[in-house]
């Protein structure tokens, strides 16, 4: 499933009627793996969650049982034995204390925090003593009041906050039964004017809005999906544009964004120091990324500002594989569902490639724009990682362990229907002027699909084009997610006697891995044949540090191997055992001479 | 049947969860099971998330039958 950064979390989720139907259809439905009873208690009324509730855990196959306190009874219902809560027997129980109610006068502000935290800690001592059910409280919301005229140690604001650390103090001390969510924070992000429901408080004592409980429910499906072992313990990362700006492969170690004081190279830096911040609490690290591996070391190891090292990840897949053969790869050596993997990734064509293989995977696409990776932090909740043991930390080590002992291979659902619904259309050019300047940023930037590595000036290029004996092809690809612009360059070399040379032929690395380079230089040398009498095409690979992926392509495209020197392989192909090339899913929408 | 009867019968169906085809427009507090106050509560949620309106707080209480939602609702999505 592909997960909405927070910026994103869905406005249909925050409404009450859309939920409503979503669960009254879930709810008929009989077989769920898991089930959680609920009880609320709180001293407010918080009735109106029930369906947001519902909805949060039906989503994660939880089959729901919620019940509410009476109003205001808390210690009453705690104490007696044949309350609602004892009758009911939760799995699990959300405390929820709203300070307006819980404090007699409090906007008057004469009370004592003292015993305020005591009243409170009585509380939270009894549900220890009575209940053992795991417990989730809520933090108090932070009154917004101008707190100027009075001492700050005096003021509501900072009574309330205080509240706030003894409870978080306490829920710390006994982590085993207790946790917390913090209503602050789902008001931060949501905004106060989406919260909070004053004519509900006044009429019902009712104070949260539709979003509010939604964000709240969710949060609290969190926790209970932990306890079923539904909680993420892996972030797979790709590389490029995720881990840090630019591509590597391309832009070499110097020229990535990566960088503590300026943007874009901030944005990264600060993801890196996020995704670190989780490394040290549990979360275990992975990188899936399609790239030279020795490139992606380099950076780990030699970039001044990469503070994500190679012994932080658990797995680094550095290769030229699908992704999705990675993940599972690596969730097959971690011995981890990938129910408990979260993929983070820039590309359209690779998040929606690898949800189409693995649709129980949650994705996350990286934002475009960098300053927006932030939004990726807000929906950290999907982290939440309840208990924090000294098995975690061994488990990290057998991680480990079981990555370095197996190698495996894992069979890939259908690459073809993939392709097709990617949509592919490509234009087909021949001597087109005005793709002279492209070629010649294709030849003087391609590093990885390059056969030769030649690189060309603009003059050069411009004096092929005037040549007479050489052919320009050019092709320019669009798919369902949007233009990728001239990506395919081919220079082939009329030698005279019906012989030609590919003297260059490159691909830019966005469309890698769509069968499209097989495609061009079939065309290109049927037209050569066709158009130019050529009967035999000479070709040549020139290893290079960066082109590995290139190496074996002409093999693959039926040329004949000849000889190697110092490492550069000579080909052979005669054009009439061409052979035709199954195109199904690249649809030609124009071909131009 | 119109659009807005059409949408208040989902709304009604939806937080009553019963089917649309028991649903008339004599439906009412009374004869729809469920209808108590929290659930009303509800209802008045929903109707405000739906239609983008708000209800004021004497309105919201005599929301209570079909005929009498569909009365403020023209009066509110009018105006």
């Amino acid at each position: 499933m592909k997960l909405q950064t927070f910026e994103e979390f869905p406005p249909d989720e925050q409404k009450r009627l859309f939920v409503q139907k979503a669960v009254n259809v879930w709810s008929k439905e009989s077989e769920f793996p898991y089930s959680a009873k609920t009880f609320f208690l709180t001293n407010y009324t918080l009735n109106g969650i029930d369906v947001f509730h519902s909805y949060h855990l039906l989503k994660k196959k939880i089959s729901p049982q919620t019940e509410f306190s009476d109003f205001n009874a808390i210690v009453q219902t705690l104490i007696n034995s044949d309350s609602t809560l004892h009758k009911f027997s939760p799995d699990f129980l959300v405390l929820s204390l709203d300070l307006r109610i819980f404090i007699k006068d409090f906007y008057l502000n004469r009370w004592s925090v003292d015993s305020a935290a005591n009243d409170l800690l009585r509380i939270l001592n009894l549900i220890q003593e009575k209940i053992k059910a795991p417990t989730i409280v809520t933090d108090f919301i932070v009154p917004i009041l101008s707190g100027g005229r009075q001492k700050m140690e005096d003021s509501l604001t900072h009574k309330v906050q205080t509240l706030n650390h003894k409870l978080m103090e306490y829920v710390q001390a006994n982590s085993r039964q207790f946790f917390l969510v913090e209503l602050n924070r789902i008001q931060s992000l949501i905004g106060v004017k989406e919260s909070l429901d004053d004519r509900l408080w006044y009429q019902f004592k009712a104070p949260f809005k539709s979003p509010f409980m939604s964000m709240l429910a969710r949060d609290i499906s969190t926790i209970i999906g932990a306890h079923f072992g539904l909680s993420k313990k892996c972030i797979i990362l790709d590389c490029d544009n995720t881990l840090w700006g630019g591509v590597v492969g391309e832009d070499g170690l110097n020229g990535i964004a990566l960088d503590p004081c300026t943007y874009p190279g901030m944005a990264f830096y600060e993801f890196q120091s996020y995704l670190m911040n989780l490394h040290q609490n549990g979360i275990l690290l992975a990188i899936c990324s399609k790239n030279n591996e020795a490139d992606v070391l380099e950076v780990l190891e030699k970039h001044p500002n990469c503070i994500l090292k190679k012994e932080h990840f658990i797995a680094i897949r550095a290769n030229w594989n699908k992704k999705a053969q990675n993940i599972l790869d690596i969730s097959k050596n971690l011995k981890l569902g990938v129910n408990n993997f979260v993929f983070i990734d820039d590309s359209d064509i690779e998040c929606s490639l690898v949800q189409e293989s693995i649709p129980d995977l949650d994705i996350i696409q990286a934002p475009k724009n960098p300053q927006d990776f932030v939004h990726i932090w807000n929906s950290e909740d999907i982290f939440y990682v309840p208990h924090r043991t000294q098995e975690d930390e061994q488990k990290q080590k057998q991680y480990k362990d079981n990555e370095l002992r197996e190698q495996s291979s894992v069979e890939f659902s259908d690459m073809s229907k993939f392709l097709k619904s990617l949509e592919t259309s490509v234009e087909l050019y021949k001597n087109q002027n005005s793709h002279i300047e492209r070629i010649f940023q294709l030849t003087q930037k391609t590093n990885q699909f390059n056969l030769r590595t030649v690189r060309y000036t603009l003059q050069d290029i411009d004096t092929f084009f005037r040549s007479g004996n050489h052919v320009l092809f050019t092709m320019h690809v669009n798919d369902r997610f949007g233009d990728l612009g001239v990506t395919n360059a081919c220079i082939m070399h009329l030698q005279g006697n019906g012989v030609a040379f590919l003297d260059t032929y490159l691909m830019s690395c966005r469309v890698i891995q769509r069968d499209l380079e097989f495609f061009f230089l079939n065309h290109c040398a049927h037209i050569m044949r066709k158009e130019y009498g050529v009967a035999q095409i000479l070709a040549e690979f020139i290893p290079t540090k960066k082109n590995v992926i290139a190496d074996g392509f002409l093999e693959a495209s039926g040329f004949n191997f000849v000889s190697e020197r110092d490492g550069a392989k000579k080909y052979v192909i005669q054009t009439d055992q061409l052979k035709p090339f199954n195109k199904e899913h690249i649809h030609i929408s124009g071909a131009h001479s | 049947m119109n659009n807005l009867d059409e949408k208040i019968t989902d709304i009604i169906a939806s937080v009553f969860d019963i089917e649309k085809s028991k649903i008339t427009p004599s439906s009412n507090v009374e004869n729809i099971e469920g209808w108590d106050s929290i659930n009303h509560m509800h209802l008045v949620v929903a109707l405000e998330e739906e239609f983008g309106i708000e209800f004021k707080d004497d309105e919201a209480v005599e929301l209570i039958s079909f005929e009498l939602i569909r009365s403020y609702l023209k009066e509110k999505v009018k105006s």
